[in-house]
């Protein structure tokens, strides 16, 4: 159970190679020698809890975030090397969903999604008008073009934020916790659009969350983090039957076990006593 | 090891701890001037390249001009209007004391060229536009709205900073006229409707008085200065805001501190630069 020995899918089905990967924000490592690939075309989850480092390991596929060591390729290139316009290159590829959606405040729906479209192409207006109805559509928005993002349910507006993530048609969409704070009904509507757009769009999709439920039902594959690395990796039934400790830990929700439910500090007599 | 007992004998301890402790801070400070010097730099370059990249997107700078200068126009001219009544009402107390009242017009259109139009401006524009440009931005970051655009291979320098530079400069010295003209106005209805100095008087002595040169001039460029530094420091405080309510709270408050002492400082110094050099 180690990224770094064995992995389902070969090289060639991958879309993200992560190799070696270190980072931190400081001189505490966030990451430490971590291996992990994204497979081409299919719905992987990233689990783990809170403050592993999840939303850090998106931010350094997006290369917002520049590793320590290690490489990450995106599609045969470097995200981790690329500056400027390759970067930016690199990113028109890449469509992400952030946690609390991050629509453009100043603009309504409609030139939400519309607003990649304008500054990444020279689309006539009727084409964009087109494109944009067409992925209001998709996920079912497309009576609430005239809406601004403060008109919008969370549920909604995260429909949206999906929508504009998917305007240019990416060939990687970085969901950022998509299940949180929704009711049901909207969790179950992310659920089955995440799945229909990865199917029908032939996406390749990677799902941040620390939902185990909804995560190990979406997902082909499933990660695992937490202690600077891949706890555990499979198939989605592979996780749920997995003999590890750690991922029975996580996955059954024990409050403790092999991962502390304490983060690391000094011994509680001690700090109750000098306090 | 003599010495050393000599010299703990001459300075006592506690005044060594406190020597130590303050070169401690002082370094302390230095260290973090550098870094914030640091960051400004690497704020400043990709704004000035945003700046001119954005040149070629004229509508996304108009956009900003009517939110950054058009909405700071009622302000400018309400200030504008009373500051001139109160030049007008001090300056004709004053000047009448010595039958002079005749050069009031002169007067009071020199002071808001040169000094309280730029100055005065300046200040409320921090009040104003500053604050709510550090707080849109502010808010974008912690709203991952900065993030977002980013990652849709946007340049948040180019769409976001580089409009909102242009703006700020541009505005600042359009606003500057428009108080100190309004001012003028404000000081006529004082000295000519009030206290009766005549009309033909007041606007001729302006007239020969204020030289194109010298003091318009000067006023514009001074107030496209202070145009760039108050603008540049709302920019900068929102960039960098911690994103947080508080982070944003505070990094508001800065900007209207630091870029009205900014304003004083640099007034003084650009005063003495254009009016005080050899003649
Ligand atoms: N900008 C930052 N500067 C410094 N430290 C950060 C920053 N962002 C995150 N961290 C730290 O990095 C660690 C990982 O954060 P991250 O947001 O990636 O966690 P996460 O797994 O996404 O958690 P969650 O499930 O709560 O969203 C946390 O301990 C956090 O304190
Ligand atoms: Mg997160």
């Amino acid at each position: 159970m180690n990224a770094r020995t064995t992995n389902n899918s070969s090289a060639e089905d991958a879309l993200i190679t992560i190799e070696n990967l270190e980072f931190g924000f400081s001189r505490e490592l966030i990451f430490k020698g971590m291996s992990l690939i994204i497979p081409r075309g299919k719905v992987t989850a990233i689990m783990g809890p809170s403050g592993c480092g999840k939303s850090t390991l998106l931010g350094l596929i997006g290369g917002r975030l520049k590793p320590k060591r290690g490489s990450i390729n995106f599609a045969g290139r470097r995200v981790d090397k690329a500056r400027g316009k390759n970067l930016y290159a690199l990113r028109r590829e890449m469509g992400m969903l952030f946690q609390n959606s991050a629509l453009l405040t100043d603009l309504d729906t409609f030139e939400n999604i519309a607003f990649p479209l304008r500054e990444q192409t020279a689309l006539p207006e009727e084409i964009i008008r087109i494109i944009v109805k067409m992925k209001l559509e998709l996920v079912g928005l497309r009576g609430a073009a005239e809406l601004q993002p403060a008109e919008l349910s969370g549920g909604m507006a995260r429909r949206v934020a999906l929508a504009r993530a998917i305007a240019l048609d990416p060939r990687l969409v970085m969901y950022d916790e998509p299940f949180v704070g929704l009711d049901p009904i909207s969790m179950g509507v992310i659920v089955k659009l995440i799945r229909e757009l990865n199917d029908a769009l032939s996406l390749t999709s990677v799902v941040v969350t620390h939902d185990v439920q909804e995560g190990l039902s979406i997902a082909d594959y499933v990660y695992i983090l937490g202690d600077q690395n891949v706890l555990g990796h499979g198939t989605a039934s592979e996780i749920q039957n997995s003999e590890d400790p750690m991922v029975r830990q996580f996955i059954q929700g024990l409050p403790d076990g092999p991962v502390p439910y304490q983060y690391p500090a000094n011994p509680y007599a001690d700090d109750l006593r000098h306090d | 090891m003599v010495r050393y007992r000599i010299s703990t004998r001459l300075i006592p301890m506690p005044m060594i701890y406190a020597m130590i402790r303050t070169i401690g801070e002082l370094g302390a400070r230095t260290v973090g001037m550098v870094r914030w010097a640091g960051k400004g730099a690497g704020f400043l370059l990709p704004s000035f390249l945003g700046m001119l990249a954005v040149l070629r997107r004229p509508r996304l700078i108009i956009q900003q001009l009517y939110s950054v200068g058009v909405l700071s126009m009622v302000i400018i001219v309400i200030a504008g209007f009373f500051v001139g009544m109160v030049l007008g009402l001090q300056g004709y107390i004053q000047l009448s004391a010595y039958k002079a009242e005749s050069a009031l017009g002169l007067g009071v259109a020199l002071t808001l060229s040169r000094e309280l139009g730029p100055v005065v401006t300046a200040l409320l524009f921090a009040g104003r536009a500053g604050s709510a440009l550090t707080a849109e931005i502010g808010l974008m970051r912690a709203t991952e709205q900065l993030a977002a655009m980013e990652m849709m291979a946007v340049n948040p320098y180019e769409r976001v900073i580089g409009p909102r530079f242009w703006a700020g400069i541009i505005s600042m010295p359009l606003l500057a006229a428009m108080f100190s003209v309004v001012g003028i106005y404000g000081s006529w209805l004082v000295g000519v409707g009030q206290f009766g100095i005549d009309h033909g008087i007041f606007w001729s002595t302006m007239e020969a008085g204020v030289d194109f040169g010298e003091d318009i001039l000067n006023g514009v460029v001074k107030s496209a200065i202070f145009g760039v530094v108050v603008t540049g420091i709302a920019l900068f405080e929102g960039y960098y805001a911690k994103p947080t309510s508080e982070g944003v709270s505070r990094a508001t408050t800065r900007t209207v501190v630091n870029s009205s002492l900014c304003i004083l400082a640099l007034d003084y110094l650009l005063t003495s630069l254009m009016f005080a050099g050899p003649a």
